[in-house]
């Protein structure tokens, strides 16, 4: 039985955009146990990257607190703290540093937290490299002459470097083409099993949510509308929103036709009321 | 990949402009290096010339004339030109490193700490720059010294000011992010993460800047603010020349083209430059 | 998914795109893009062409609207007939049957819409490709129609406003709108809907759909997603690398994939049913495996 690594408490979070004030997150409360992947769902103005956000330590929230191994995030993070939680982007290209080399940006995570003897860091470095699957000589290549997919293999290599505990995945492969995304996938995946990580999987992606996650939260415009085992959320969503979003999904066979219909079925799926102003 | 190789320099070498400029300027270093050597009457860069020889005109033996003192004219272009290097390369070697920071800094650490710096900068970038060098040399003595501590003091808001702009630009791209929730410190992002992207844009700044500190700093010691007799200097000559116009146009001319030359030359040099790294980009 | 209309054997052909190649100049010697591409389209079909990235499908789009200008320095050979005119190199006629009878619909809205003009003015422009003296009265009322038949309410507001006070979802529409507003007989649609969120982007295609079939346009649908592909498409090109490598309807290709590469796509999607992953090879050489065509699958003989 696993125990909860991240609680998110009543958490909400406002921002002043030109004068007005927008309310990202309200009343969120959510709990990720150790060890799972844990999915937030939403559209775009739903608050999912807010959520990342904060988790991180980017932003504060407004109300609410957000514990990590029992204890309450601080304002000003540690370092040891800054360590167990890591980030993996959404745009591959511009996560690297196109003025340092592969290696030096892996190499900035172990200098920074002191893992390994400094002599022996590069070698630590390679074997990153390794276990994501790239070649060694990578090292001294800068980015720029590197796939997209290649490129969110290095990140995940330097995510790795810091030993962390908890890994937030911000739309990792959204900008990665099918082929390239599904080998990532397993890479996580993978990686996940190997060093016991905690994954929260921020995606508007359902299809790639189902193949991957053990829970799964849903979100609309900064509300929590359901959140539970991801068979649970698939196979009897509880809340309209999800099953529209699950009834927009385009598929590519006619078992998975079926299973949509049947969830489009259960919603007024076919009434398009046009778009109107606000 | 080598320098030959990097693909700033394949798309500089096709500029016409450019290899003009990096030629002009590849000859006034040479020559300013080796003005010992190569000029024609070195003792003729101190306070005595040729007293049989006094404002002659351009001939074989005196290639750009002599002045009121029978020195050779081009032997003191070629001292001025090295002096003038050396009070280049001290200014932007002080102004580069504190304009940086400063912009850095502010570029970073957001409107608490900007918002001072920045308005400070447009103070200085506000006033036009001779008047500016002006004022400060009102409180000083006239001297080559005295003339390079005030286009120092005066210059490194440039700096600021770009490397501000630059600095904001990357604040919030992926691999600061990156760097940020990997823990590095401030330091390590500043100078190691978003400095070296700043880079290529500061140092085509440095570039065409030479030439301009060497236009100020002419233009003061052309008001008698900057070296004084008998250091040989660019705008000293135009100014004693001024006088004999246009009887003796050597004394005047050809201290101005030399003007002319190294500015241009830096300024073909450092745009062409400028193309070819934005066009990188 | 359409199945309720079969292949349009003897609709004329609208689009026929015939060993089509590409080359742009690059640092060491000319860079072939495409390598010799042929497909086709029928009045009222809907043909896609999916690949992904770095596959060649957008620049075959762009060759087709005759968008090449910029590239400047760009090598073409083969055909483009549109209409039965071909039209490869001819600037002139593809701009002049641009908006006209050929329109296209790209992913983007915020840079395909002009931002200083009102979309009651966008559309006065477009309708002028078609009628040059149509009057300001008409073709607002057109345009209100238009609007209409994308199901955006409350037109005469669209018509007022700028493209940045409308939403991605309305723009998306708006666009959809211009592009069909003269009937043409060709759209180009460049992953249409792919920065939306997906339940808009899921009714937005509906609405393009049901347009479509109203007025027998022709459709090239240039997409990634073959999920979506499925819903909206006739027959299928699916482009590996600059080269063509699978042929087939919508009902073959998802019954019956056969080329290495379109197998390996189908594979790498992640499934609603909760199924792992499989491996997925690296890019094989059986990638480069000729051209696969499905039963009844080849491209018109010359005289249309």
């Amino acid at each position: 039985m696993s125990e909860p690594l991240l609680e998110v408490e009543t958490v909400t979070k406002r921002f002043a955009v030109a004068g007005r004030e927008v309310v990202a997150l309200s009343k969120i409360d959510l709990v990720v146990n150790r060890g799972e992947c844990h999915a937030v769902v939403g559209e775009s103005g739903s608050g999912k990257s807010t959520l990342g956000a904060l988790i991180l330590g980017l932003i504060r929230p407004s109300a609410g607190l957000i514990r990590f191994e029992g204890a309450v995030l601080p304002a000003r993070r540690p370092l040891a703290l800054k360590r167990a939680i890591q980030l993996i982007q959404q745009n591959p290209l511009t996560a690297l540093n196109g003025r340092r080399t592969v290696g030096q940006s892996i190499r900035l995570a172990l200098d920074v937290h002191g893992i390994g003897e400094r002599r022996t860091r590069d070698e630590l470095v390679a074997k990153l490299l390794g276990e994501v699957g790239l070649p060694a000589d990578y090292a001294r290549r800068s980015p720029r002459g590197l796939s997209g997919g290649e490129r969110q293999r290095v990140a995940i290599a330097r995510a790795l470097a810091c030993q962390p505990q908890l890994l937030v995945l911000d739309e990792p492969t959204s900008s990665l083409d099918v082929l390239v995304q599904a080998r990532v996938l397993r890479l996580l995946a993978e990686m996940r099993r190997q060093h016991g990580l905690t994954y929260i999987f921020i995606s508007h992606d359902l299809a790639v949510v189902r193949s991957i996650a053990d829970r799964v939260s849903v979100f609309e415009a900064g509300r929590l509308v359901e959140s539970g085992a991801v068979e649970e959320i698939f196979d009897s969503p509880r809340s309209d929103y999800t099953r529209r979003l699950i009834g927009a999904i385009p598929v590519v066979s006619a078992e998975e036709a079926q299973f949509r219909d049947r969830i489009r079925a259960s919603i007024d799926w076919h009434a398009d009321d046009g778009e109107t102003y606000a | 990949m080598s320098l030959a190789e990097s693909p700033v320099w394949q798309s500089f070498r096709r500029k016409p402009a450019g290899m003009i400029g990096l030629t002009i300027v590849a000859l006034i270093v040479f020559a300013a290096a080796f003005a010992d050597l190569i000029s024609p009457y070195p003792s003729h860069a101190g306070p005595i010339g040729d007293f049989g020889a006094i404002s002659a005109p351009p001939s074989a033996k005196y290639l750009f004339g002599t002045d009121a003192i029978g020195r050779d004219l081009l032997t003191r272009i070629l001292f001025a030109y090295r002096l003038s290097l050396e009070l280049a390369a001290v200014v932007l070697a002080i102004t580069t490193p504190v304009g940086v920071v400063i912009g850095l800094l502010a570029g970073y650490l957001g409107p608490a700490v900007s918002y001072g710096l920045m308005r400070l900068t447009d103070v200085f970038l506000s006033i036009p720059p001779l008047v500016l060098a002006m004022s400060i040399m009102g409180f000083l003595e006239p001297s080559a010294l005295h003339g390079m501590m005030a286009v120092t003091a005066m210059w490194w808001p440039w700096y600021a000011r770009l490397t501000y702009n630059l600095t904001r630009a990357e604040r919030h791209e992926g691999y600061v992010l990156a760097a940020e929730t990997v823990g590095a410190s401030l330091p390590h992002i500043l100078f190691r993460e978003i400095l070296p992207n700043c880079m290529p844009s500061i140092f085509t700044k440095m570039i065409i800047d030479v030439g301009f500190v060497i236009l100020i700093a002419s233009s003061l010691s052309f008001l008698g603010l900057g070296a004084q007799a008998p250091t040989p200097d660019l705008g000293s000559m135009v100014a004693d020349g001024a006088k004999y116009m246009p009887d003796g146009w050597w004394l005047t001319v050809f201290p101005a083209l030399a003007i002319l030359a190294v500015v241009l030359g830096f300024n073909l040099l450092g745009d062409s430059l400028r193309e070819a790294v934005d066009a990188r980009r | 998914m359409p199945g309720a209309d079969p292949i349009q054997d003897g609709a004329p052909v609208v689009l026929r795109v015939a060993g089509l190649r590409l080359a742009f100049p690059g640092a060491r010697g000319p860079v072939e893009v495409l390598h010799g591409i042929s497909f086709h389209v029928r009045k009222g079909e809907k043909v896609a062409l999916v690949g992904e990235s770095g596959s060649g499908k957008s620049t075959a789009a762009r060759v087709v609207l005759g968008l090449t200008g910029e590239w400047g320095a760009a090598k073409v050979s083969g055909t483009v007939r549109l209409d039965g005119k071909d039209v490869l190199g001819d600037d002139a006629y593809i701009a002049g049957a641009r908006g006209d009878r050929v329109t296209m619909i790209f992913q983007d809205t915020v840079s395909a819409l002009n931002p200083t003009f009102t979309i009651r003015a966008q559309f006065r422009e477009v309708l002028r490709r078609a009628n040059r003296r149509i009057a300001h009265a008409e073709a607002d009322a057109r345009a209100r129609a238009a609007l209409a038949d994308v199901r955006l309410h409350d037109p005469d507001r669209v018509l007022d406003s700028f493209v940045f006070q409308l939403s991605g979802g309305m723009s998306q529409r708006v666009m959809i709108a211009l592009a069909l507003a003269n009937s043409p007989d060709l759209l180009v649609a460049d992953e249409p809907g792919s920065s939306l969120d997906v339940t808009v982007q899921a009714r937005t295609l509906a609405l393009m759909d049901a347009l479509i079939r109203k007025r027998g346009t022709g459709v090239l649908f240039i997409s990634h997603n073959l999920g979506v592909v499925r819903e909206f498409a006739d027959r299928i090109y699916v482009i590996y690398r600059g080269r063509i490598v699978e042929h087939a309807t919508t009902a073959q290709l998802f019954a019956d994939p056969r080329h290495p590469y379109t197998r390996a796509l189908f594979s790498a999607i992640p499934r609603l049913n909760g199924t792992q992953l499989p491996e997925i090879p690296e890019a094989s050489v059986a990638f480069a495996d000729p051209l696969i065509e499905h039963q009844g699958c080849v491209e018109p003989s010359w005289a249309p």
